[in-house]
């Protein structure tokens, strides 16, 4: 497990990738790229359990491709799982990289050769900094705590209770 | 397309469910000299039974054996053999003590003599429904040892799984057993599917799609699995106590245990009967491990995120991670005298669970679920909380309850189970048995 993909701040990691595009399939490339940015945006819920962010971008006249993700825990340990669940889904563009050990029609059944492909691709970054290393279901539930207690000071009722000395650390953070 | 397992070659303690109640004894051996360990093989290997027939009345006392990097260097293995093992192992559990969480008081350092040295070679377990049974086994298998010039026992450990089937904290253990495709037994639990075969035998496919990585030559390799071996004190007077500590009633108690835990003392998980125990499901092995996790309790009011069964094996809950790349199969068995019931106080007796872990795998399966999934909690977003139960508790010593309208959340955990020592060792099948002992350096 002496892996070393990618850097880490507090509980999450960043995988970096840059890939070599096939030549003749820019243009299918970027048409599925853009299809499947689509999808994951219409589906609401990241493609990776834990997933931030990911980009996507085409670069050096379009002949690479750059995927950077920032993830919940660490890729060193998580990158079998990462293979696991990425290689379906990734498919309709990773078919256009030079190397791909899949098919245009399907990847690869043995995901060890997939991974293999997959890994030789890492470019670690030298500086990767969080403003906040939390996980995503933190961050999710704190939006969703500070929606709820927005909404509690929009109600005029709430002002009273909120005075509880109870309720001190919620009464901290009301006045703006 | 399942593989056809050559159970066969496959010894006897990989894949067979055990008897209960059942007697087991761990012994640990040191070889001094290349030709005498390689007779010792031999002599052994005619105690050794395969995994096939798993219902035949003899296949209920067997002996298993298992060599450590080091007992395969002392057999005299080739360098490009040794070379092919995965680096886990060929370091070994007590060179893995920081990625595993075995500090402090968990260290090396502080493990029993000979654990975690470079002087244990063999591990030789027995196992039999009651003693007399286990004697007569083992006392086979000793016969190839003992008196062999170049030899020598220089461990004995004996544990035991009772009638309750119950470990030293008091709850109904190892449950939970995958299914392995082709092996011909039924998992635990009817909703997962089985898992590919080269995900506890080597030389199969595995969940990855290909052939796990074996190590060479074939003849070795293939029908081998890698054992861990842990001897895990319980400090059971500490547990009563902390438990009492954080309850206002006996019940409470019991909840509150049960939540850690995730199941309730008589095996019944808190998925299927979340507010008290039902002695009936946890005695019921069709029942009493039949539940997945994302549908009825995706939140864990019923079993806590955070709670040891579910870290183990969270099914089908949306977890960062793919399960099924992470499912082990595991036995426990307790050794020293249980705390009589209701005592507080600790008497100064030492007892515990020897902890065994089979599969293909080290790294992904035993060495990730217990750095990511037990020592750690970004994978269920409490990025500071542990295993409750198991870990060492010390990030934050907190234990988060779901719970309507108010989580509840236990603090100040203390750490209720101490290493005391353990091995990574290679189970070859019985061909590579015969190879072994046929060396010639």
């Amino acid at each position: 497990m002496d892996k070393d993909l990618g850097k880490k701040a507090g509980p999450n990691s960043e995988f970096t990738l840059i890939f070599n595009i096939q030549p003749g399939h820019e243009k299918q490339l970027r048409d599925d790229l853009v299809a499947f940015g689509e999808g994951v945006k219409a589906s609401r819920v990241p493609f990776i359990i834990g997933l931030h962010d990911s980009r996507l971008c085409m670069f050096d006249n379009d002949t690479r491709l750059l995927f950077a993700t920032t993830f919940d825990g660490d890729i060193n340990q998580y990158i079998d799982d990462a293979v696991h669940t990425l290689m379906d889904i990734l498919h309709p563009w990773f078919r256009h990289l030079v190397g791909y050990p899949g098919t245009m029609e399907a990847p690869q059944a043995d995901l060890n050769v997939m991974k293999k492909w997959f890994m030789s691709h890492f470019c670690k970054s030298v500086v990767y900094t969080r403003t906040y290393p939390r996980t995503l279901q933190q961050v999710m539930k704190s939006l969703a705590v500070n929606d709820a207690f927005q909404q509690v000071l929009d109600n005029p009722a709430a002002t009273k209770p909120l005075q509880d000395s109870a309720l001190k650390p919620l009464l901290d953070l009301a006045s703006d | 397309m399942s593989a056809v397992l050559e159970l066969d070659d496959i010894q006897s303690g990989v894949l067979r469910p055990r008897p209960t109640p059942y007697a087991a004894t761990y012994l640990l051996v040191r070889i001094d000299d290349h030709k005498a360990g390689r007779e010792m093989l031999r002599r052994v290997s005619a105690a050794i039974t395969s995994a096939a027939n798993p219902v035949s009345p003899e296949a209920e006392a067997w002996v298993s054996i298992a060599l450590t990097f080091q007992g395969l260097k002392a057999l005299g293995v080739p360098q490009d053999s040794l070379d092919s093992f995965p680096p886990e192992f060929q370091q070994g559990m007590a060179a893995r003590a920081q990625e595993l969480g075995d500090v402090g008081e968990s260290s090396p350092a502080n493990w029993e003599k000979p654990l975690g040295t470079s002087d244990v070679h063999v591990v030789l377990a027995g196992l039999a429904p009651d003693t007399a049974r286990l004697e007569a086994r083992v006392e086979r298998a000793r016969k190839g040892i003992e008196g062999t010039p170049g030899i020598e026992v220089i461990y004995r450990q004996d544990s035991y799984v009772g009638p309750t089937e119950r470990e030293h904290f008091g709850f109904k253990d190892s449950i939970s057993h995958p299914a392995v495709e082709g092996s011909g037994i039924p998992g635990s639990n009817p909703k997962e599917q089985p898992l590919k075969a080269g995900e506890f035998v080597l030389g199969y496919p595995d969940e990855m799609g290909g052939l796990a990585l074996m190590p060479g030559p074939e003849v070795l390799g293939r029908n081998g699995t890698y054992v861990v071996f842990r001897k895990l004190h319980q400090r059971v007077a500490a547990f009563r106590q902390y438990v009492k500590s954080v309850s206002s009633s006996a019940e409470e108690e019991e909840l509150h245990a049960a939540k850690m835990v995730g199941r309730w003392k008589s095996g019944c998980p808190l998925a299927l009967s979340p507010e008290r125990d039902d002695p009936a499901i946890g005695a019921d092995s069709k029942r009493n491990n039949a539940f997945l996790f994302h549908a009825d309790d995706p939140t864990g009011l019923k079993t806590p995120r955070g709670s040891h069964i579910r870290r183990m094996n969270f099914r089908d809950a949306t977890e960062v991670g793919q399960v099924r790349l992470h499912r082990m199969i595991r036995r426990g068995t307790a050794y020293g005298p249980p705390l009589p019931e209701g005592v507080l106080e600790d008497d100064g007796q030492d007892r515990g669970l020897i902890f065994a872990f089979v599969g293909s795998n080290l790294a992904r399966q035993f060495e990730f679920v217990q750095t990511e999934w037990l020592n750690k909690g970004d994978f269920i977003g409490a990025n500071v909380e542990q295993d409750p139960l198991c870990s060492a508790n010390t990030t934050s010593g907190m234990f988060t309850l779901p719970k309507i309208p108010i989580r509840r959340r236990l603090q100040g955990l203390p750490q209720f189970v101490v290493t005391r020592g353990g091995e990574y060792c290679f189970m070859p099948g019985l061909r590579a048995l015969r190879w072994l002992a046929d060396l010639n350096s």
